[in-house]
């Protein structure tokens, strides 16, 4: 178990080196950089422009020396000054990364809390209405495009003002809230994004978990079970679902890369302070320091899923050994 | 699993309706937080409608604050938080009155020599700062110490500036204390216009950073994102309480704010100021339509119809008229030669024909201007011909070479100018056969330049010439305009400084400058009418007589119409929306539009 940890977190190592080196080219390769939108501000001199070139080491077109300012001190866990904002790039980027993991994580416990239990009703009562049921928000869920949901969410929120036009709090009180009042705003604030970015993955895992019932549940080993004179709900928990849901759990650590992904869409429409949006601004504003920071931050956590997965995996299934 | 997903979705939906009912968002009568102290001997007496205390204001934020320091703020967040709101000048600017004007503020009164080399304050007794320190004329003359330290690199020095010495120095006006209450600057040269200077000059407190300023690093460690709010000290009317990165930022009020209202109740009226960071149009209106926000600071063309239906039940959405902000397309007429390729930035018979007075006139006969203000601009844009928006209505010339839409006329000029359709493709070629194609290029991100590039280039094809749009990233627009010098013709805009004034028109105007987009950084002027523009650009800095100024800026206008550096096109109408229970809202042209007069806003007892 531990040489398998430890040689899973030395492969990282080569995947972080490459994917933030061509970051970093792409970034440096593209025209222009952070320094052009003040150009055109008519009180800027060209001297103070120069100034800055010079400090933020933009003078130079040189992929490998550009990588090299970025790597050493990064190497010693220094990641570098916001350009735009000034301001220590993890003292940054530490609130936006939980701020993702809160909306992540919620909407994980929502495509999953609901995908198996639906699931596997769906399979169990194969062809009546609830699996038909199952089957029509599952289609829905899979065929609307997020950015669409996202938009009609909102115009829900507006509309009724049942829920907060996107945002993470309400803003203008919240230093002046209780405890309580901060967690249910909060929790009021995750329900519509929540909402969106765990509905497709939903509907995947319903229909998979759905079919890999369908299949277990014919198997012989269940006919074998109900014959021994089992109960038809231990015989559906113990015995199926616990087989039919192992190919779910590989399906799991992509599920954590698809929803970071997904995050940055749900984010923006959602004005939520997370990763994606900080990753979309700094790259539209060519703030370096913080693109690669952020990329460095999805890659580890893109990481660490998979890892999770393949652990969720050996625990489930005794035929796993990880060595 | 799921029966906690279950009471998740609950607890979550009773909120909803838990949620709705928060604090009271009005007038309570007390001031909370409360003032400190006494109000100063030389207190500034507000004698307008007088308000009652209590109750916050929610305004949207289109984007993040990037720094506290107003010595480095640049961008439009950042200078729509600090300034007004947290940082004052030695003088006030009354955005919202007509005309809009200069106003005495941290000084009872200002006085220039009658050759404007020298320009006294006299500054209010008794002022103190956010933390109840004295301010004093020490304050004045450590912020422009820091200003004009080469270390410390910012654009409010370059507003100073005054050129180079001798000895390749820049040079600066002297700043002189004549008492502890007392400052007087002395220019090496005239500046009637130096108030405009001044209003740039945003005081911060010696006590607090002259040990940070004299270590060298006030650079990264004053007034930071990310720092205690409590030490950003000022002497507006609020003082930073809380910012959330990507989220809010929180002012709260100043207890020893420095004006008294007529009642001798002292400002401000409302207990806070809440910034909420919504960085879409769409979501900001949202929003508002919701009830989250109290203000939209900016109702743009294309929505103005829409949100004009949510007016009434408290709702006011007004048209501001024409903005002070231009849209342009000018033409490269550069002749520099590229260093690293030899070859000159615009090709030999390109340069002949942009640098052709008559054919930038022809280009501006075929704009249907009218047409772009009625289609691109869905009716709220003005057609301009002037370097000045007419909503700058003290400084526009109406007497300005106009160029109504006539292609006829167009296609008169460019044959007089000798060009001709030769091959028979409806488009013209020149003496030597070169068909006249030329790329717009504009900004991708704007989705009104990228209509107005295309619809101007369907202009051009009407009368012959063979124009493309060819909208790209921000970015290179910008090197192509100051770096590379390889473009046809760019769209673009020009916004206004507040107020605007020929400080932050100076770049454009001058040959040297390294806006003047025709043909940027010119050692010495390349034509007879930039000298010209060049000199009536000092004059006007010299005179101190508003009359001789605008006779002078009205020359220099009527120049730039009749020589079309810059092709003129529309000028917008802006607007704003906002709550009717606040009192004392009296939105400007000018930003903040809102809430330039923050400290005498109220909110109205029900």
């Amino acid at each position: 178990m531990r040489t398998f940890l430890i040689r899973r977190l030395l492969a990282a190592i080569p995947l972080l080196i490459a994917v933030t080196f061509i970051t970093n080219a792409m970034l440096v390769l593209s025209p222009g950089n952070y320094l052009d939108t003040i150009k055109l501000n008519p009180n800027i001199s060209p001297d103070y422009i120069a100034h800055l070139e010079r400090l933020y080491h933009l003078d130079s077109d040189n992929v490998f020396e550009r990588y090299w300012y970025w790597f050493w001190p990064a190497l010693r866990g220094d990641f570098g000054y916001s350009f735009l904002y000034n301001q220590p790039v993890w003292e940054m980027i530490g609130e936006r990364v939980a701020n993702t993991l809160l909306l992540t994580g919620s909407a994980l416990l929502f495509s999953w809390g609901l995908a198996i239990p639906l699931g596997v009703m769906a399979g169990v009562y194969r062809n009546r209405w609830i699996d038909k049921l199952c089957s029509f928000i599952s289609f829905f869920g899979l065929s609307i495009p997020s950015v669409f949901f996202s938009l009609l969410m909102i115009l829900f929120a507006a509309k009724t003002g049942w829920f907060p036009v996107g945002g993470i709090h309400n803003q203008a009180i919240w230093d002046l809230m209780t405890p309580w009042e901060k967690f249910t705003d909060s929790l009021h604030h995750l329900v519509l994004p929540t909402i969106v970015l765990g509905t497709i993955g939903m509907a995947q895992y319903m229909r998979q978990m759905r079919s890999e019932m369908i299949e277990t549940l014919s198997q012989d080993y269940i006919r074998t079970a109900r014959a021994k004179g089992l109960s038809r709900g231990r015989v559906v928990f113990r015995h199926a679902l616990l087989n039919a849901i192992n190919p779910l759990v590989t399906l799991f650590g992509f599920s954590l890369a698809y929803l970071l992904a997904g995050a940055l869409i749900t984010e923006f429409v959602f004005g939520w302070p997370g990763l994606g949006t900080t990753v979309y601004e700094a790259l539209r504003d060519e703030d370096e320091p913080v693109v690669m920071a952020a990329v460095t931050m999805l890659v580890l956590m893109l990481v660490i899923g998979n890892l999770i997965a393949d652990l969720l995996l050996a625990i489930i299934d005794p035929r796993i050994r990880l060595e | 699993m799921k029966s906690f997903t279950f009471s998740f979705v609950i607890v979550a939906m009773a909120c909803a309706v838990a949620c709705n009912g928060s604090r009271p968002k009005g007038a309570t009568g007390t001031p909370n937080p409360p003032f400190e102290g006494t109000p100063p001997e030389e207190a500034y007496v507000y004698d307008g409608e007088t308000g009652a205390y209590g109750g916050m204001i929610v305004l949207d934020l289109p984007d993040d604050v990037k720094s506290f320091n107003p010595i480095f703020s640049t961008d439009t967040a950042t200078t729509y938080v600090l300034w007004y709101h947290v940082f004052r000048c030695l003088v006030d600017y009354r955005n919202g009155e007509d005309p809009p004007r200069y106003d005495a503020g941290l000084c009872t009164k200002w006085e220039a020599s009658p050759d404007a080399r020298q320009w006294t304050f006299y500054l209010r007794k008794g002022v103190r700062w956010s933390d109840g320190r004295p301010f004093t004329a020490d304050d004045v003359m450590f912020t422009y110490d820091v200003v004009r330290d080469k270390n410390v690199p910012n654009a409010i020095k370059d507003i100073f500036s005054e050129g180079e010495d001798e000895g390749g120095q820049a040079l600066y006006p002297d700043l002189v204390k004549v008492d502890d209450h007392t400052v007087r600057f002395e220019l090496h040269k005239p500046n009637g216009g130096f108030l405009d200077a001044i209003f740039n000059l945003y005081i911060i407190p010696k006590h607090k950073w002259e040990g940070v300023w004299r270590a060298g690093s006030f650079n990264t460690e004053a007034m930071q994102i990310g720092g205690d709010p409590k030490e950003v000290v000022g002497l507006g009317p609020f003082v930073l309480k809380e910012h959330v990165s990507g989220q809010r930022v929180v002012l709260e009020r100043n207890p020893h704010f420095w004006k008294v209202d007529k009642d001798g109740d002292r400002l401000p009226y409302l207990d806070r100021v809440v910034f909420v960071i919504a960085k879409d149009y769409n979501t900001i209106q949202a929003k508002f339509q919701a009830g989250e926000i109290d203000v939209m600071s900016r109702v743009r063309a294309q929505e103005f119809a829409q949100v004009k239906r949510l007016e009434g039940s408290g709702i006011r959405v007004e048209d501001l008229g024409v903005s002070h902000s231009t849209e342009w397309m000018a033409f490269n007429q550069n002749t520099g030669i590229n260093k690293n390729t030899g070859r000159p930035y615009v090709e030999k018979w390109k340069q002949r024909l942009f640098r052709d007075q008559k054919f930038r006139q022809a280009v501006s006969y075929a704009i249907d201007r009218e047409g772009l203000a009625n289609t691109v601009y869905v009716g709220r844009a003005a057609p301009n011909f002037s370097f000045v928006s007419p909503g700058e209505k003290y400084s526009y010339s109406d007497d300005v070479m106009k160029y109504p839409y006539d292609p006829e006329r167009a296609r008169q000029l460019l044959s007089e100018i000798g060009l001709k359709d030769t091959d028979n493709d409806d488009f013209l070629e020149d003496a030597e056969g070169h068909t006249i194609e030329i790329n717009i290029n504009t900004n991708s991100s704007n989705s009104q330049r990228v209509g107005t590039a295309s619809f101007i280039a369907k202009n051009l094809q009407d009368v012959g010439i063979k124009a493309n749009s060819a909208p790209i990233d921000f970015r290179i627009v910008i090197n192509m305009m100051q770096s590379q010098y390889n473009f046809d013709a760019i769209v673009l805009g020009w916004v206004a400084g507040v107020p605007p004034s020929l400080i932050n028109s100076k770049n454009i105007l001058l040959s040297s400058g390294f806006n003047h987009i025709c043909f940027p950084n010119q050692p010495a002027p390349s034509t007879e009418w930039e000298a010209r523009v060049n000199q009536l650009v000092q004059e006007m800095e010299a005179s101190l007589d508003p009359a001789e100024r605008k006779r002078m800026y009205d020359e220099l206008q009527r120049i730039w119409s009749e020589q079309l550096p810059e092709i003129h096109l529309v000028a917008q109408r802006e607007g704003v929306a906002y709550k009717t229970k606040f009192g004392n809202i009296r939105p400007s042209i000018m930003i903040p539009r809102l809430t330039w007069n923050v400290e005498e806003i109220y909110v109205k007892q029900q």
